[in-house]
């Protein structure tokens, strides 16, 4: 199945609509995650794993739901594209209103996404901002934040929302253009 | 008919009536029997059967009901092909060992055999194609965590399916996923802000415990990173709260409704509303249907 017969699953599923309006909410999707409109009739097997993972995305989106769970976005995916997908995740949250319950290992989408951070040490969970968790004793967690690969990111900053990494401006623009008209289509 | 000779009467009769559906079925078992349980079974493993439940289908659905009728209609086509190469064979056999020629043993084949010696055996078939796509499908949903699981039932299919290909017993056992979900609650919750509600959750398996009353709250249009060591039960706590597991106690409300009491019509309401992408994000997932 092609990308847009993916992201028309959902649709086919639970609502009854028409073919070309499908077609078209398939494409409007697949330019809100920022994918190239192309996308649409490609196979999963022909996609990157950055791209493959934007093509989830943008089914889960399919039926514009309220709250999206995310387990690991980001693994397997080199530095820029992780960057680029916390950057979208970011931007749907803004424009879209979305609630985003992510679990991730990925230091880089906590510092720049996360509003709260929920902590499972012990069989417990703590749940506080970045900066809360950054002050806390409890030994998992000072080596989690303050270890080698916690100390480069804190303390927590969040870069504007701006386009992102240079190069990718033209993947974006799709992106930032089809943003405002989402929740109507 | 008292003309006829026992030989030709044996062969035609044992093969349109038990052995060419027998033979059949045998075969189908291992072949397409096993073929579901590893391709269910692989879903299973790729995590791509919670993500058709995520997405709100009903894994029975798309995955049990095609390959079902699937088999019950071409099994007693390929039953036909069995009963007609098996008399073949049995022509051939007996000119060259008897030497009857080949129109005598048909003429001798028709004075034995009636129309319904034929029927009896392709009735046969639909049932047999249920009891193997059942097995077949049932094995493949208890496929759990990893490639060596499919492996083994597989084989345990193959060789239980060959021994209850005429027990329709196991077939009682193959409701598998249905999940309890009874009392319909669908009452707003008391303040909207609260998107996700987690009241003392306790997950164990076997012996270890993993969450021990946790209590956690997401707020409308925030984004809740969750963080833990491996083995701390992040994924499991995802799972819990969008229904794919059970808790051992607690209770987990989704935009007001309660995830484990919802009815079935509420929690495809609710499925609609949310959406999970799961670490090996299925965009694969629905792939694998298309390929059968």
């Amino acid at each position: 199945m092609t990308v847009a017969q993916n992201i028309e699953v959902p649709l086919r599923e639970h609502l009854r609509m028409p073919e070309p309006l499908m077609d078209e909410i398939a494409a409007c999707k697949i330019a809100i995650v920022g994918l190239p409109e192309a996308t649409a009739d490609k196979f999963p097997a022909q996609l990157s794993g950055g791209m493959r993972k934007r093509a989830g995305l943008a089914r889960s989106l399919a039926l514009d739901p309220e709250i999206l769970f995310l387990d690991e976005p980001t693994a397997g995916l080199d530095p820029i594209a992780a960057a680029d997908f916390d950057q979208l995740i970011r931007d749907l949250k803004a424009s879209l209103g979305l609630t985003v319950f992510l679990v991730t290992h990925d230091l880089d989408t906590l510092f720049a996404i996360c509003d709260r951070v929920a902590v499972l040490v012990d069989t417990q969970i703590r749940i506080g901002t970045l900066a809360e968790h950054l002050e806390d004793d409890h030994p998992w967690i000072r080596a989690y934040f303050h270890g080698p690969r916690g100390r480069r990111r804190s303390p927590p900053r969040r870069p504007p929302l701006s386009p992102p990494l240079g190069g990718r401006g033209t993947r974006w623009k799709h992106g930032h253009i089809m943003l405002p008209s989402a929740p109507s289509c | 008919m008292t003309t006829v000779p026992s030989h030709t009467a044996l062969l035609g009769v044992a093969i349109l009536r038990e052995l060419g559906v027998l033979l059949a079925a045998i075969i189908i078992a291992g072949r397409s029997g096993s073929a579901f349980t590893a391709q269910i079974g692989t879903m299973q493993v790729n995590q791509e059967i919670d993500a058709l439940r995520t997405l709100g289908l009903d894994p029975v659905e798309v995955l049990v009901l095609p390959r079902l009728f699937g088999l019950i209609l071409t099994l007693p086509l390929l039953v036909f092909f069995a009963d007609a190469m098996g008399l073949i064979g049995g022509g051939l056999m007996t000119w060259a060992s008897l030497g009857i020629s080949i129109p005598r043993f048909l003429e001798q084949l028709r004075g034995a055999i009636t129309e319904w010696t034929l029927w009896v055996g392709v009735i046969k078939a639909p049932f047999f194609a249920a009891i193997i796509a059942m097995i077949g499908c049932y094995e493949g949903f208890n496929v759990t965590g990893s490639a060596d699981s499919v492996g083994r039932l597989t084989t345990s299919r193959s060789s239980k399916q060959s021994l209850s290909s005429s027990s329709p017993m196991r077939h009682s056992r193959s409701c598998f996923v249905s999940e309890d979900l009874t009392v319909a609650r669908y009452d707003d919750s008391d303040d909207d802000d609260i998107v996700i509600r987690v009241r003392g959750l306790v997950t164990r398996f076997g012996a270890q415990t993993v969450h021990d009353g946790l209590d956690l709250d997401v707020r409308r249009g925030e984004v809740l990173g969750v963080v833990g060591g491996s083995g701390t039960g992040k994924s499991v706590l995802l799972r819990t709260v969008i229904g794919l597991k059970r808790p051992e106690a607690g209770s987990i409300e989704v935009l007001g409704t309660d995830v484990q009491e919802a009815s079935e019509a509420a929690a495809r309401a609710l499925e609609q509303r949310w959406e999970s992408c799961s670490r090996r994000c299925a965009v694969q997932l629905v792939d694998r249907r298309a390929e059968h």
